[in-house]
Formats: structure tokens, sequence, C-alpha cells
């Protein structure tokens, strides 16, 4: 088993635009994707959009700058993930596909073993 | 005797590479690990056979041999308590150290045809790993298939070896479901293999043979493993009925003879035969697919008694159906020649001329060189020079840049 961050990346000024009922109805689609998938999904969070985001970036003198906003500035920024357990990279996919995200899509990012593999 | 056997084993090289490689990868599951076992497996077939004679099934010796490596290097990294990083696979896999005899052979090189193509990889990296682990492609080989260079082929295979290691991608057959989708962009990488050696992009010869048998080869097992297919029937008859053609394209001096101007009396027969049964196989299936809609734009050449004779409206039918099953600029493109053909030069340049927009056909040789062909045939000899400076500023190959430069020439100052 291998284990796969699932990135949810969407159009912030869209899903932020929804009327109150159809975050709803996305909400309860995000619940019955999570209950679809039990044995698969370890966790999963919505996150707070990026006007709430702090970045903290090493300067080169060794020192934090510590700025306004999302990590890197793009119309499609994270806006939740799930952590999944999968045997590859085809299941992992298979789970990926019915994440409910209407106005974006899921990024899939294999969690790097504890141990490196003797090339990677 | 020793050339005898050094042209046999480089003959089971050529053939038989992939198929030793996937079962030798059943047992590492590991690419890098299995191209080991497999390169030394070849390497003592040179000494062996030279002493004891060529086996009557090289290829299951050569197996044999590379897998008793594996199995004991594996073995040796086991005791050692250092596990390998492991190729995903598919759980209801029988057990690696099960003898070759008896196991479905042709099933493991479909999974090592998957795996190469998996949808997570990039196209040039799939036709990378496609010609070098399933076609038993050296680096440099493939670097020159490919026209880059190689430190960025070697790159390029590296990077996609690690990316199967580092998220798993299964090493099997995929799921019925998704079997459609996959198996269209193993054909892609097959068909981008045999367009490359049937007009090689650059270079002083129009083909390049080894692609060619390459492609067909791939497509011949392909269509041998999913027999019922649609897709890999359509391309291997594509393939079959449009390389038939290959001893007419050039004229005995090396120059470019058009469809239009070659002897058909030398086109390859029992190839056309072949490549029309199978077309039919193709078409038989609905809706039809992108290949099976190809190989019978191909088949109609090949029925064709003449270039004027040919079916032309059949063609531009063809190419309507393909337009809808795979809207492309290029098949757009290949739809105003046919329509060039059926209705005219004059409808011809129409149809292009609303494909000159295109942003995907900006600087493709063949729109150029389709245009000034119709421009000619029109007696609109200021524009044609024009179009042909342009085709000319855009191609690479030798041959063909002769071709437009003696049309060029004809048409005067």
């Amino acid at each position: 088993m291998a284990e796969y961050l699932l990135l949810i990346y969407e159009d912030e000024a869209r899903t932020s635009a929804l009327e109150p009922a159809d975050d709803a109805a996305l909400v309860d689609e995000f619940q019955r994707f999570m209950a679809r998938n039990a044995t698969r999904v370890r966790e999963g969070r919505r996150l707070a959009p990026t006007s709430a985001a702090v970045s903290a970036r090493r300067d080169v003198d060794g020192g934090v700058r510590i700025s306004d906003g999302a990590f890197v500035e793009s119309k499609e920024v994270v806006a939740g993930y799930f952590l999944v357990e999968a045997a590859d990279l085809d299941e992992a996919l298979a789970v990926a596909g019915q994440v409910p995200v209407p106005h974006g899509g899921v990024e899939v990012r294999p969690i790097r073993s504890v141990r490196p593999t003797p090339d990677a | 005797m020793d050339a005898t056997v050094a042209s046999v084993v480089a003959d089971a090289h050529r053939r038989q590479w992939g198929f030793v490689l996937a079962a030798t990868v059943r047992v590492t599951r590991d690419l890098d690990l299995a191209e080991e076992c497999v390169q030394e497996a070849y390497a003592q077939a040179l000494t062996q056979w030279a002493g004891g004679g060529v086996p009557d099934r090289p290829e299951a010796w050569l197996t044999t041999v590379a897998r008793r490596r594996a199995v004991d290097v594996v073995r040796r990294r086991d005791t050692l308590r250092d596990k390998l990083p492991l190729l995903a696979e598919d759980d209801t896999a029988p057990p690696a150290d099960q003898d070759i005899a008896g196991r479905d052979i042709p099933d493991d090189r479909l999974r090592l045809i998957f795996t190469c193509c998996h949808p997570s990889l990039d196209v040039d990296t799939r036709v990378g790993l496609t010609l070098r682990l399933v076609c038993g492609l050296s680096t440099a080989e493939t670097a020159r298939a490919l026209l880059v260079s190689e430190p960025a082929m070697a790159a390029r295979i590296t990077r996609g070896k690690k990316k199967i290691k580092a998220a798993r991608i299964p090493y099997r057959e995929p799921p019925p479901e998704e079997l459609p989708a996959r198996v269209d962009a193993v054909l892609d990488v097959v068909h981008l293999v045999f367009s490359t050696g049937y007009t090689a992009p650059s270079g002083d010869r129009l083909q390049r043979r080894d692609l060619v048998e390459r492609a067909e080869h791939l497509a011949r097992v392909l269509h041998q493993l999913l027999p019922g297919r649609s897709g890999p029937a359509g391309l291997l008859a594509l393939i079959l009925l449009t390389d038939a053609r290959r001893h007419t394209r050039t004229r005995p001096d090396g120059s470019l003879a058009p469809l239009s101007e070659q002897d058909r009396t030398r086109w390859d027969a029992a190839q056309i035969q072949e490549g029309l049964r199978l077309a039919g196989t193709a078409l038989r299936h609905r809706p039809p697919t992108r290949y099976a809609l190809m190989a019978a734009v191909a088949a109609v050449h090949a029925r064709a008694p003449g270039w004027e004779a040919t079916d032309w409206p059949r063609i531009v039918d063809l190419y309507d159906t393909m337009l809808r099953v795979w809207p492309s600029p290029v098949v757009a493109l290949n739809r105003a020649i046919a329509v060039g053909q059926a209705r005219g030069p004059a409808a011809g340049l129409a149809a292009l001329d609303e494909l000159v927009a295109e942003r995907q056909l900006a600087g493709y040789q063949y729109l150029a060189a389709a245009r000034a062909d119709f421009l000619r045939r029109l007696g609109r000899a200021g524009e044609a020079r024009t179009a042909y400076r342009e085709a000319l500023r855009v191609t690479e190959n030798a041959v063909e840049r002769e071709f437009l430069e003696s049309r060029l020439e004809e048409l005067g100052d």
C-alpha cells in the first residue's frame, strides 16, 4: 500500500460566489464521496480561502520573510485535500476521479516513503 | 559460424526484446534491474550459442536465463533485507518464481506496453520508454529516432522510470472500463513511431525503415493481443496499406514521387491484401475508430487503379466522419486536400483557406505545400511561388525540399 495526497485545486472566485444552498449541496456531495471511499480516505479537510493565508519564506540571509496571501498567486488554488491509501497509482486516480470539484481539478501526489528508495 | 550466431542474436534482440524483458520484470518488479538481466542474457547467448548451437526457441532460452539471473539478484537483495523499490503489481498475478512454461507471456508484454504508455507520463516519455523497453532500442537510437540529444533522451527515460517507481504506476493491463482510453494512448504512440519513420522529419533520406518496422511489429503485437478491438486492427491496416507504397515513393534518382505519379503495379500486393482484410475487420465496429477510418482512406487509395480514378468523394465522406470522431486541424487539412481532388482545385483552395487561421497548423509544411499545389493548378503562378517558398521555409527533410524546389523551378520567375 502507498499513500497519496489528493490536492483539490479550485477557482476560488467561482466557489466563493456559490449560493448558500449550492455550497451546502457541495458539502453533502463531499460527505457522500468520503462515505463511498471510507476504506481509502485517511483524512480530508477543506481549507479557508487564500485571503486567510499567510506565507513564510526563507530569505537569502537566513531570515524569514512573512507575507500576506497564498504562496503562489494563481487563479486555481489549493482548496482542500484528502490523504488516501491505495495499492498503486491507478487506484489513487480512481478515487481522485470521484472528488466532486466542479470548477477545478485534483492533483495526485505520491507521499514519499520514509525510507527513500536508492535513487529517489 | 560466429557471424551467423551474431545475426541470430541481433534478430532475437530486434524481435524478442520486449517479450523477454516483460517476462523478467515479473521477477524483479524493477525495470532497471530487469534490463540489466536481459542484457546479460543476450551477452551469454552470443558465447553459448556459438559453442552449443542456437536453441529451438531462442526467446524461451533468453527468458529463462534472464529470469534465473533476476531471481538470484532478488534473493541476494532480500537476504540483505534491502527491500526493492517495487513496481506495483496486480495482486492476482501469479508468483514471480513460477516457470515460464504454461504462462500467458503475451499478457506480460501487454502489461509492459501499458506501463510505458500510462497516461500519467507525458507523451514524449511514453514514446521514449516504449522504444527503449518494448522495442529494445538503445538510448542513442531512441534519441536519434525522436530527434533529441542523447543526454536529453537519457534524462527523459530516467525520469520516466523514476516516476513509475515513485508513483507506483502499476504493471498491468488496465481494467475493462479504462481500456478504450488506454489503448488509444498506446495506439497514438505506435502511430507516432510509424509516421516518424515513414517520412523522417529531417535528414537526407525520406524514410527511416527501422522505425517503420518497429511500428509495424508493435501494431501486430497489439492486434494479436487484442484481436477483438477495432483500433489495433485499424492501425495495423493503416500501416500495412500505407507502407505498401514504400518502393514507389521515390524515383530511381532518389527524388520524391507524389501519390499521383507512383507506379501502382509496384505496390506490395500481399501487404495490401492483408491490410484490406484488416481494414474490413476494423470497420465492422460501430462507431468506427479513428484508425479504422484512416485505414479506410488508405484502402480507397490501395484499391484505386490510378490517381484520377480514385473514389475521391468517398475519401471526403470518410474525412467528414473522422472529423466527428476525432476533430483535429490535420484531419481538416487532409479533408480539404481530398475536396480539391473531388471538386476541383478552386474548392480545395477555399477549404484550405478556412484553415489558415488555425494556430496548430501555423508552420505545418503540408498546409503551405497543399495551397501551393492548388494555386499552381489554378494557374495563379505568383501566389503559388509564394506558397512554395513558405513550404520550403518549414520543410526540413531534404527529399521533400528537393521536390518543392523542382515545382518552384517549373513555375519560372
